[in-house]
């Protein structure tokens, strides 16, 4: 596809995710509006600014959600110098989805999403299902969900690389009020993602035992099936008044032999008669290798069947702090408008990847929604 | 896997038996539904936080209910 062509497909698909945005906004009396610039970088010479908007309708039992973001990518970092590449690059993501539920009954509702995300070389859609029921005298809320995306993907270099990748979720959530300022949810997810699951870009490098400098390095290969599954516990709670605690656990597991812990917690103070609110996070990971990961492929002149030089597959762990302060001034035409502005420092470290052994990036983002 | 599900759903009732699962009236229920309440507060700041932690690590996902559910409605 040419340059020109896909600049104006990505416009089109902007100015499309804006009308929706648009059309669901200020004149259609939207309940909520909201838009965000966030900015990504690390010490890696990878930068992502993404402006993001969404809006939210209320109207009798239906409720719409519809979003739009845009990734600006620039990049220089050792996962270039990994594929071969001697250059960064530089290139736009667009995603843009709607969401809309319907109450189907007092206790029950149901919903479904669409979503749909361009990149150069990266095409996906999505579609989902959703269901609710409450139980348990209001106590407690059940959730099922479904989805379903396919990918397709490309390679800039070469037009007739074509790969295909298909996914589907299976959604559990339980959400459980244990009393007047405590609540519990249990969550868990299915995954099966079928397909090419490589980095077309990617190579891996092959050494001959004992060698130091690699022989030769082959196209990435990995599995074409993974089962993926999640399992979250989350506790939500106000601790005195104007002081509000999450905390977190998420077990995650995989066919490929991934398997993670993560911890978050999150504190949530209100400020100054509640126009201030400050929110202060802490989250932590750590991940083991998938079953084929290696370090340093000693195998030359062989191939192993199934090879990668994706770190984020390898045994590391992460670290993030970060802290979002909003301020509500008071307004009379609205029923609220917040401006927020946070950061995060985001911390992983690779414990068996030759070519990294760290990385740190910071996050900032400011956001502003106003509620009708 | 099941073992692992099963040991977090067993916690998840333990803390529910622990901490008495009160009966909670429609009027006492202003605090569950404060927006602090909620996992995702900001869905446009947290979803940038988000996309870069799915992008970032291996072992993204599995994060299963939404947690904004108080019965309030």
């Amino acid at each position: 596809m040419a340059a020109t062509d896909e600049r104006a497909t990505r416009l089109r698909w902007a100015s499309a995710a804006l009308a929706l945005t648009l059309v669901a906004g200020p004149g259609a009396a939207a309940d909520r509006v909201g838009g965000a610039v966030s900015y990504y970088a690390d010490d890696n010479a990878v930068r992502v600014v993404s402006p993001r908007v969404s809006a939210t309708v209320e109207r009798g039992r239906a409720t719409l959600d519809a979003r739009a973001a845009v990734d600006f990518v620039s990049a220089a970092s050792v996962d270039l110098v990994t594929a071969a590449s001697p250059r960064g690059f530089e290139e736009t993501r667009v995603e843009t989805g709607a969401a809309a539920k319907w109450r189907a009954s007092p206790l029950q509702t149901v919903g479904a999403d669409a979503s749909i995300s361009i990149e150069p070389d990266f095409h996906t859609w999505r579609v989902g299902a959703l269901a609710a029921r409450e139980m348990f005298s209001r106590h407690g809320t059940l959730e099922l969900g479904y989805g379903f995306s396919r990918s397709e993907i490309g390679r800039r270099d070469d037009a007739a690389f074509s790969r295909g990748r298909t996914t589907y979720d299976l959604l559990l959530g339980y959400s459980h009020v244990l009393g007047p300022r405590t609540a519990l949810d249990v969550g868990s997810t299915l995954t099966l993602v079928d397909g090419f699951q490589a980095n077309p870009y990617r190579w891996v490098r092959l050494y001959a035992p004992g060698g130091t400098l690699h022989a030769t390095a082959v196209p990435e290969q990995a599995p074409e099936t993974r089962w993926r599954s999640g399992t979250s516990l989350r506790l939500r709670t106000r601790l005195v008044p104007h002081l509000f605690g999450l905390a977190e656990y998420r077990l995650y597991a995989d066919t490929w032999g991934v398997v993670a812990h993560t911890a978050r917690l999150r504190a949530t103070l209100g400020l100054g008669s509640e126009a201030w609110t400050l929110w202060l996070e802490a989250r932590g990971s750590t991940q083991g290798a998938a079953s084929f990961y290696r370090a340093r492929y000693a195998t030359f002149p062989s191939a192993p069947d199934l090879r990668t030089a994706d770190k984020d597959l390898g045994p590391m762990w992460t670290a993030l702090a970060g802290l979002h302060l909003e301020w509500s001034p008071p307004v009379t035409r609205l029923s609220a408008l917040r401006f927020g502005v946070g950061g995060d420092l985001y911390r992983m470290r690779y414990l068996d990847y030759a070519f990294l052994t760290a990385r740190t990036a910071v996050i900032g983002v400011f956001d502003v929604t106003t509620e009708f | 896997m099941l073992p692992r599900t099963l040991l977090l759903l067993g916690l998840a009732a333990a803390a529910c038996g622990a901490l008495g699962c009160a009966t909670v009236q429609p009027w006492e229920r202003g605090v569950l539904a404060d927006r602090r309440m909620r996992a995702v507060a900001s869905p446009d700041c947290e979803g940038a936080r988000a996309h870069v932690l799915a992008v970032r690590e291996g072992a993204a996902g599995g994060l299963g209910a939404t947690g904004v559910a108080c019965g309030c409605n």
